[in-house]
């Protein structure tokens, strides 16, 4: 009773009863297995028989598939999924990353802007948008699959412009990532808008009115207050796109299925992780995978936020 | 029950912000811990309350030490700058809160609120709740969720800063009366209005930059400051502090000579001479002519800014004077002379007895 | 009266834009909602149709009667339950904590389970699967649930939620005679209520959509949730036609509509604090 009665050990104790769950859950399927997840990549593993150590064979194996698929890419691109589905995925998932991030930021800028001005039933606008946000993606990318049939409710739409074209969405090489692209748009954009709306709505009123009595036009101050005040909120907003664009996985196990639809046109790092973890037991070298998931994705970002803070102070 | 502090000293960081403090608060006193902002003093009562801990020094109250004590075993009560009321109960249930915390029986509760709701008059507020009040009523509900339990001391933060000029000197009258006539609760108060301490306290301690500078009466404060410090942070308006030598046991300053009737010798070289605004007169026999720069209206008198050198001499005149800005009016000192020296800054010595 | 003019084209301009981005964002829930009342020759018809003829509630009964989706929905209940409650103990327990308690080096404590935002599930995924495998607790529910129950982002918010109210009420708990524990039953958690709420919303959905985790560790189709169940149903073909997965689609994302339809209000209030924060 004595420790109990000191104030200092009351706190201590209160302390570590209340976060002792959340630290420890966190600690171990968090640090744990990251570290785990390191260690493992350095062996070879089934789970079933015993651990062999390979040393850095398992990422050997991984840049010398690489350096495989950047030769197929120029010599033979239709063998890039069968012989290096690694780097197949990594190049899907950059030029995914590379259409994705900058519409859904310049599309939820645009509709930021316009949502901002005073106009009635604003509130409606921003639920519409940012329903698809809560909605799972699973059931997206379902509903999608049906509208972006050959004969389906999307073509339907596009004809006029294709001179009655349909375009074969999901099985044709060609358009398979596009399509997931659009559906991720379509999927997060007006989630995003929502926040640049918020945004925008913090923006200091003070600025604007003084710009107007300065006689700048709504182009200008839109050009020079606004952007420049918004750029930690783009910052934010780009570099949430860009880690969820390279993660992105959902999407492309149900609309390509896992071994990426036709031609594995739909197929992405996240997948080749999962299929040579879950399906070719491979788990060691899944994890060396995951290891460059992780380096791709923190230097990507890292690099992004320090080119946009650069901007901020220009 | 008496609080003792003994060589309290504590550091946030590098920064020091209390240096070796000793104060005995006796029981049933009414004490009040003055100090500018930043000084330490808010420090040293939640040290008291046990929301801070020395670095060093022992806290005892009623004799006993209670630096291990969780702030909840102390037996004292506390009144926040901002009241901090619990937002979601209502006025009934925040004033019941530290007896239900204390598993004070239903009924017990019941009569025990009604008791200090009637004495602060707030009994038809029971089934509010906080942001439906004014600032003096929350201020009340504090009191009374601090008074319930009858703690053995009172800790109170800067109670009336946050409240209008009018209701703060009303309140100044009425918290003394209730806790120190009526109650007789041992009672810190933490203040940076040097009114509110003179008015309300039986003995201040003065703290500045984390030191105690001095304790006593507000009388002893008044009529013999430590220090510079003390000497101008006290009274309205500022004690006046002029560079002064002395020679032969006599004071030099404005150009003529003090001679100290007093039998007590004064250390010869640089001076400090601090005399109050109240002391100065206007009239003859002149120690000096000085030039009007300005008037001050106080309503209840007034202040004169007079030049000489590249200072300034403050006058408090009941009356106003018909004299004119710029114009040289003589003044003359009647009132006791204060000595303090010049490097240290701490009193020599008071000087009732002198000719000009 | 120029100036006039120009206002209402730039007006009605926005509003044409406004409008159909709100069509986008809106039609594949509208035109599902048709097509699940409809048969699948006409609800795959070109140019498509929008009365149904004849209007059906096959594509809803095949769901109950060929397949396990009321099982799904159950599961999917059960687990995102099991998430919103514990998360709202642990949220406002450690928040608290983090944000009032003494404790040496607690800043240092909770940077680093923030950094633990940075590591993508993707790296975490392949040991914790193997350590569930090894644990016994793979395909089961409520072992994936334990996965998700101290979601730090709420643990964050829950912090600074406590932060804003200022320290003084806990101060003035602790001198009223509450320890730490009570301060936090009596105080922190009735107050928490505006922000806990946020924080259910946010781990419902995220529960409730969650489909790596399920994918990974549930194995048997009876012990599926509702996205990893209907995809399941797809890639099997288990319908037959497409009819039954857009009437499954639109119950399994009913309450995520509805609650967001309702609560809307909160979750936007939620992303300014997240926003404001990145």
């Amino acid at each position: 009773m004595a420790i109990l009665a000191s104030k200092k050990n009351i706190e201590r104790l209160t302390f570590i009863l209340l976060i002792i769950y959340p630290f420890t859950l966190n600690a171990f399927f968090g640090y744990f297995s990251a570290v785990f997840s390191f260690w493992l990549s350095f062996y070879s593993w089934d789970i079933l028989s015993p651990m062999k150590f390979v040393g850095l064979s398992n990422y050997y194996a991984l840049f010398q598939e690489l350096w495989r698929g950047l030769n197929l890419l120029f010599s033979d691109p239709n063998l890039l999924q069968f012989r290096a589905p690694f780097f197949n995925g990594l190049k899907n998932i950059l030029v995914y990353t590379a259409i994705v991030v900058p519409t859904q930021t310049f599309l939820a800028l645009m509709l930021a802007l316009m949502g901002n001005q005073k106009i009635r039933g604003s509130q409606f606008f921003k639920v519409a948008y940012f329903l698809p946000a809560t909605t799972c993606s699973v059931i997206i990318s379902l509903i999608f699959m049906w509208l972006f049939e050959k004969d389906g409710f999307i073509n339907f739409f596009i004809i006029p412009f294709t001179g009655g074209y349909r375009i074969n969405w999901l099985n044709d090489p060609t358009y398979l990532l596009t399509a997931i692209s659009l559906v991720a748009i379509w999927g997060t954009s007006g989630n995003f808008s929502v926040t640049f709306l918020s945004g925008l709505q913090t923006l200091p009123k003070e600025v604007y009115e003084a710009a107007k009595i300065d006689g700048a036009s709504s182009l200008n101050r839109l050009i020079h207050i606004t952007i420049p005040l918004l750029k930690p909120i783009i910052a934010y907003v780009v570099i949430m796109g860009l880690i969820g664009a390279l993660q992105m996985f959902d999407l492309s196990y149900v609309m390509a299925g896992s071994s990426g639809g036709v031609g594995g046109a739909g197929y992405t790092i996240t997948l080749d992780i999962y299929n040579t973890a879950f399906l070719q037991l491979r788990y060691g070298y899944a994890a060396a995978k995951s290891v460059i998931l992780f380096l791709l994705i923190f230097s990507l970002s890292y690099y992004v936020q320090n080119k946009l803070r650069y901007y901020r102070h220009e | 029950m008496s609080v003792e502090l003994k060589n309290i000293t504590k550091a946030f960081g590098s920064t020091e912000v209390l240096k070796d403090v000793n104060i005995r608060i006796e029981k049933g006193e009414f004490f009040v811990l003055l100090g500018p902002s930043g000084s330490g003093k808010s420090t040293l009562l939640r040290i008291i309350a046990g929301l801070e801990e020395p670095d060093r020094g022992e806290i005892l109250i009623n004799g006993q030490r209670v630096n291990e004590l969780d702030p909840s075993k102390r037996n004292i009560a506390m009144v926040f700058q901002n009241y901090a009321l619990y937002p979601h109960m209502n006025v009934f249930n925040n004033i019941s809160f530290p007896l239900k915390m204390r598993g004070v029986k239903k009924e017990e509760i019941i009569s025990k609120v009604r008791e200090v709701a009637n004495l602060l008059n707030i009994t038809h507020l029971l089934d509010k709740y906080p942001y439906q009040l004014s600032g003096g009523e929350q201020q009340r509900v504090a009191l009374a969720r601090a008074l319930v339990r009858d703690p053995e001391v009172f800790l109170l933060d800067e109670p009336l800063s946050n409240l209008d000029a009018k209701l703060r000197v009303k309140l100044r009258f009425e918290l003394r009366k209730l806790l120190h006539d009526q109650l007789g609760i041992t009672t810190i108060y933490v203040t940076h209005d040097q009114i509110e301490a003179m008015t309300m306290a039986d003995r201040i301690a003065v703290i500045n930059k984390g030191a105690l500078m001095q304790i006593g009466t507000p009388t002893e404060l008044y009529e013999k400051p430590k220090n510079t410090f003390i000497a101008t942070f006290i009274g309205t308006p500022s004690m006046n502090l002029i560079m002064a030598r002395v020679e032969d046991n006599a004071i030099k300053v404005f150009g003529r000579r003090i001679i100290v009737r007093d039998k007590t010798r004064l250390p010869e070289g640089d001076i400090i001479l601090g005399i109050r605004p109240q002391d100065i007169k206007v009239g003859e026999p002149s120690i000096a002519r000085l030039k009007l720069a300005g008037e001050e209206k106080l309503g209840s008198g007034y202040i004169l800014h007079l030049n000489f050198e590249n200072s300034e001499l403050l006058l408090y005149l009941e009356r106003e004077t018909a004299a004119v800005k710029g114009e040289f009016i003589p003044v003359l000192f009647d009132g006791p002379l204060y000595l303090f020296d010049s490097s240290t800054e701490e009193l020599v010595t008071k000087i009732d007895n002198y000719e000009v | 009266m120029n100036r006039k003019l120009f206002n209402i084209l730039k007006i009605s301009g926005i509003y044409l834009v406004l409008i159909f981005f709100a069509l986008v964002y809106l039609m594949p829930f509208i035109r599902s909602l048709f097509g699940s009342f409809m048969t699948w020759e006409q609800a795959s018809y070109f140019p498509p149709q929008w009365i149904p003829n004849p209007m059906t509630f096959t594509n809803y009964l095949k769901l109950v009667e060929i397949s396990l989706f009321p099982t799904w929905i159950i599961n999917t209940a059960i687990y995102s339950g099991i998430i919103v409650l514990v998360n709202i103990l642990t949220a406002s327990m450690s928040g608290y904590a983090f944000a009032s308690l003494n404790f040496p080096k607690k800043d240092l404590i909770f940077n680093t389970l923030l950094a633990l935002l940075m590591i993508p599930p993707f790296v975490t995924l392949i040991p914790n699967f193997i350590i569930y495998v090894k644990l016994g607790i793979i395909d089961n529910l409520f072992g994936l649930a334990i996965l998700s129950t101290a979601n730090i982002s709420s643990i964050f918010l829950m912090r600074q939620y406590y932060f804003s109210l200022g320290k003084e009420l806990f101060e003035a708990a602790r001198i009223d005679g509450a320890n730490p524990l009570k301060a936090f039953f009596y105080i922190a958690l009735p107050l928490g209520r505006p922000a806990l709420g946020a924080i259910s919303i946010y781990n419902f959905l995220a529960a409730w959509n969650a489909f790596l985790g399920p994918l990974v560790f549930l194995r048997s189709p009876e012990n599926y949730t509702l996205p990893v169940g209907l995809s399941f149903a797809f890639s099997r073909s288990i319908w037959s036609d497409y009819g039954p997965i857009i009437a499954g689609s639109l119950i399994a994302s009913a309450p995520t509509i509805l609650l967001f339809v309702v609560l809307n209000k909160y979750l936007i209030r939620g992303i300014v604090i997240r926003a404001s924060k990145g």
